[in-house]
């Protein structure tokens, strides 16, 4: 049941700008696969290319080996959860469940026993006969995942489908989701702007950005071995600190070397460096000084926005242990660097 | 596979080329056959038919009068209704429900019925007259300007006060609170905050009463005695002309045509980059007032719309009257019923008919046409939106004279059947459906359509059974005025009716022309009654107030 999804040098273009931009993919059957970028990047677009809303103006896409191109959507079979959840209003949810089922003329008996499985496997089952009217976002949200899961789709889609939920909803049903996507071994394609989200809930995350793919990879790959600077700033936080390279020796503004460094690039590079990754010592005694901008405290650890003697600013963070000194704003500081955990990039 | 893409995709070009086709048919082609025949005298081309009104002081005084009677009437309706409609939207009056079906009703009473009933009550033998007499108070006659304009007021201030309602109601409250907390509040925060906004739906509702009171003639005839107006003319014209041609009648019918437009672009001119878009996130609060500036708002609204429905109290009051020929008698009867039942059995059928056929036509248009025009966005609808927009505007009696030549002689001779009447109805009542309709369809998300096609359902029948029931609410409510406005219709009936086929408006017409009150007032009071239940119904179905 479960298919590949094959995206071969795909374009989609709205006048002369390139909503998507030759792109290429490949889905695992069973995979849960993230689209993630920014808005605007065309995630969204080539999901709808997927589904069959958009025409796909290059390239092809296969569900295994059927090229769907030219295949209505109504006749791909997939299942698509909206970000609005889309619920008809005018039906309880047992009759929204039912909906595609009724569309493939399933037989009565199987009819009701798919549709109470699938409510009960997404805790909807006690709500069956409500109108959608009655129902809160979280309950709305799992009647539209039920209603694409129990078609028993080749393909499930997702666009955003936690982000009118409030924070603590959507953390719940990120779980949600993702155990039943397990449970049920179904191929899903999930488009979100959110990177703690596709961190969380992905085998595997692509990250788009202006119509063209930036890296592809598993959420540990792309979390700590960015290939270019966006996927560094977009994935997590990263702060960047401006050097000059020179034979794996990197030199700072303020006089400052690091020797040895794995660092095949020559000039102008920056310094992608998470918050994690840094520690404040006593002024004069790390790599560089920093004035602290801002000190914030966020329960199991400090959060400190410095800026540093060049100008620049970057963001630490410090999880409480026994001798955690904490900061104050406008405390002149020192700062060190975990070297292994950095990424160095060439200034374009 | 592709031809199934194929044919989903011509059902809508069908539907787009089927609706194009009934446009020109029966809007194009009869408004330019009127256009053209204004031109003709003789069957040659002249300018005569124009130099003939413009020469003439009768015909040219009969514009300024048209214009002089609007304008009053426009004004005097923003100033009865723009307060009336800040009071019942902005403080927690009395009896709110009641106010609205009361303005409601005065809105869609049928037609003459205003003017005759004010000439029952102010006109020279009339019951308040009468009274005041007794007291010792006398007024001037209510015959001329003065009482055209005060039937236009409280028949046409409902426009007003049910457009800027809604526009207020649907404000956001946050912008008048924003204004408040930079310190301007009180008279200032209306002229800085609420009028502006609120501006151009006021213009829209002035435009709705300026073009009703333009087209009106029934008014003017009754009530006008000597005064005459254009629609007045034209009528008088067409009924000389009937054995000959309609070209004068068409010539008087371009020019007041014009005006319309002239109006419609003065509109236009006021309200453009005027038009806000408000996301309303919270609904403008009810402030709550003392005890006694509530009852005071309260009779002042009251006030207003118990004047607006006087008409129709009076009409059904006469109408158990007894009568003897056409005097009224003392003590009450059903004569009237009777004589109505006996005489006028066929108008009563030919209304309800009519109507419910007109209803059926418009709901299929407008369904199909808004989903066109917001839904797959083409140029066509776009162009077919501005054409159906057309005959919306302008006098009904000049979409009676179009028809009426387009219509009367060669292959097509549908001039004396009901036929014509019911696309004279479609025409000119169409609007409300379409509004109604493409307004929900805005609302309407696409985003749940596609849920039904990705669940296997193809794009035709999604629309069937998804978009069609999630709009049907939405159309019913435009639905409901169509049909009420359609049954109360009259000045395009009245060009357009044989022996065979008067409605019961045209039948109050002839009957009060010919002093049968009695009958007329029992006509009316069955549109009226009609009215009130279809109303009501709508509003059981919908479980809520969602008229205009």
């Amino acid at each position: 049941m479960n298919q590949g999804v094959k995206i071969d040098n795909v374009s989609k273009t709205y006048g002369d700008y390139n909503a998507v931009d030759h792109i290429s993919l490949v889905v695992n059957p069973g995979e849960f696969f993230t689209l993630l970028g920014p808005s605007g990047c065309g995630k969204t677009t080539l999901l709808r290319m997927i589904a069959g809303f958009n025409t796909i103006d290059g390239g092809t896409i296969s569900f295994d080996e059927t090229v769907i191109n030219n295949i209505p959507a109504e006749k791909r079979n997939i299942g698509m959860v909206f970000q609005n959840y889309a619920i008809f209003p005018h039906m309880s949810v047992r009759e929204n469940v039912a909906y595609g089922l009724v569309a493939r003329k399933i037989k009565k008996d199987e009819l009701s026993q798919r549709e109470n499985d699938i409510m009960k496997l997404v805790q909807i089952y006690d709500f069956r006969d409500r109108m959608p009217n009655q129902l809160s976002g979280g309950q709305q949200q799992r009647v539209a995942l039920a209603r694409a899961l129990v078609i028993n789709p080749g393909v499930l889609l997702m666009d955003e489908p936690l982000s009118n939920l409030d924070a603590k909803l959507r953390i719940e049903m990120r779980s949600t989701i993702k155990k039943i996507q397990n449970q049920m071994g179904i191929t899903t394609i999930y488009v979100t702007h959110d990177q703690e989200e596709a961190l969380a809930i992905s085998d595997r995350i692509a990250v788009m950005k202006n119509g063209k793919i930036m890296q592809v990879g598993t959420p540990f790959d792309i979390y700590r071995h960015p290939q270019n600077a966006f996927v560094a700033g977009f994935i997590g936080t990263s702060s960047f600190i401006p050097a000059k390279a020179n034979n794996g020796n990197i030199t700072f503004d303020n006089g400052k070397v690091l020797k040895g460094m794995d660092c095949s690039y020559h000039g102008n590079v920056r310094i992608a460096l998470r918050p994690e990754n840094a520690k404040i010592v006593p002024s004069g005694t790390g790599l560089i000084d920093a004035d602290i901008e801002l000190a914030i405290f966020l329960g199991d650890y400090m959060h400190y926005e410095l800026t540093l003697e060049n100008g620049v600013g970057i963001q630490i963070n410090e999880y409480f242990q026994s001798d955690l000194t904490i900061r104050k704003t406008g405390e002149r500081v020192g700062i060190s660097i975990l070297l292994n955990s950095i990424t160095i990039f060439q200034e374009d | 596979m592709i031809n199934r893409k194929h044919l989903k995709v011509s059902f809508w070009t069908w539907t787009a080329l089927i609706i194009l086709i009934l446009c020109f048919v029966f809007i194009v082609y009869p408004f330019a056959k009127m256009f053209i025949q204004s031109f003709v005298m003789r069957g040659k081309f002249s300018l005569g038919n124009y130099v003939r009104f413009f020469s003439k002081r009768y015909y040219r005084n009969a514009l300024i009068n048209s214009f002089k009677v609007c304008f009053a009437a426009t004004i005097a309706a923003v100033l009865v209704g723009l307060p009336m409609a800040y009071i019942s939207s902005r403080f927690n009056i009395a009896g709110k429900h009641l106010l609205n079906i009361f303005v409601i009703i005065s809105l869609m009473s049928p037609p003459f019925i205003g003017a005759y009933s004010w000439i029952t009550l102010l006109g020279r033998n009339g019951f308040l007259t009468k009274f005041f007499q007794k007291v010792g108070i006398h007024f001037g006659s209510i015959y001329g300007f003065g009482g055209i304009v005060l039937v236009f007021i409280f028949k046409l201030y409902p426009f007003v006060y049910l457009y800027v309602r809604g526009a207020l109601s649907s404000m956001d409250s946050s912008l008048e609170e924003a204004s408040a907390s930079l310190g301007i509040a009180g008279w200032k925060r209306l002229e800085k905050i609420t009028f502006p906004l609120i501006l151009p739906t006021l213009t829209s509702s002035a435009l709705m009463v300026f073009m009703n009171a333009l087209a009106d003639y029934g008014t003017p005839l009754l009530i006008g005695q000597g005064y005459k107006v254009l629609p007045v003319i034209i009528y008088e014209e067409y009924l000389s002309e009937v054995t000959t041609s309609t070209s004068f009648a068409s010539a008087l019918s371009v020019i007041i045509v014009l005006c319309s437009l002239l109006v419609l672009l003065f509109q236009q001119i006021v309200i453009s980059n005027r038009n806000y878009t408000m996301s309303s996130m919270r609904p403008s609060k009810v402030i709550q007032l003392t005890p006694v500036k509530r009852w005071l708002c309260t009779i002042f609204c009251f006030l207003i719309a118990i004047i607006g429905i006087l008409p129709q109290i009076t009409v059904i009051v006469t109408s158990f009257l007894k009568t003897n020929g056409p005097m009224f008698v003392r003590g009450f009867s059903f004569q009237s019923y009777k004589n109505v039942l006996d005489k006028l059995g066929q108008n009563i059928l030919n209304t309800y008919r009519n109507a419910l056929l007109a209803l059926g036509i418009m709901i299929a248009i407008g369904v199909l046409l808004s989903y066109l025009i917001v839904k797959r966005n083409s140029k066509v609808s776009k162009v077919l939106d501005s054409i159906i927009m057309f005959p919306y505007v302008i006098p009904g009696s000049v979409v009676g004279i179009a028809l009426l030549s387009a219509f009367n002689r060669g292959g097509f001779v549908l001039v004396g059947t009901s036929t014509i009447i019911v696309i004279a109805l479609v025409m000119r009542r169409l609007q409300y459906t379409l509004k109604s309709s493409s307004s929900i369809l805005y609302q309407i998300d696409s985003s749940i359509d596609e849920a039904s096609i990705s669940l296997g359902v193809s794009p035709l029948k999604t629309f069937w059974k998804i978009t069609f029931r999630v709009m049907l609410p939405g159309v019913l409510s435009g639905a409901v005025l169509s049909f009420v406005s359609s049954i109360n219709e009259l000045s395009a009936s009245l060009m357009l009716y044989s022996a065979k086929t008067a409605t019961i408006s045209v039948a109050i017409f002839t009957e009060i022309m010919h002093d049968g009150y009695g009958t007329g007032a029992a006509l009316a009071t069955i549109l009226t009654l009609t009215t009130v239940v279809s109303l009501l119904v709508f509003d059981k179905i919908s479980g809520s107030e969602q008229i205009l």
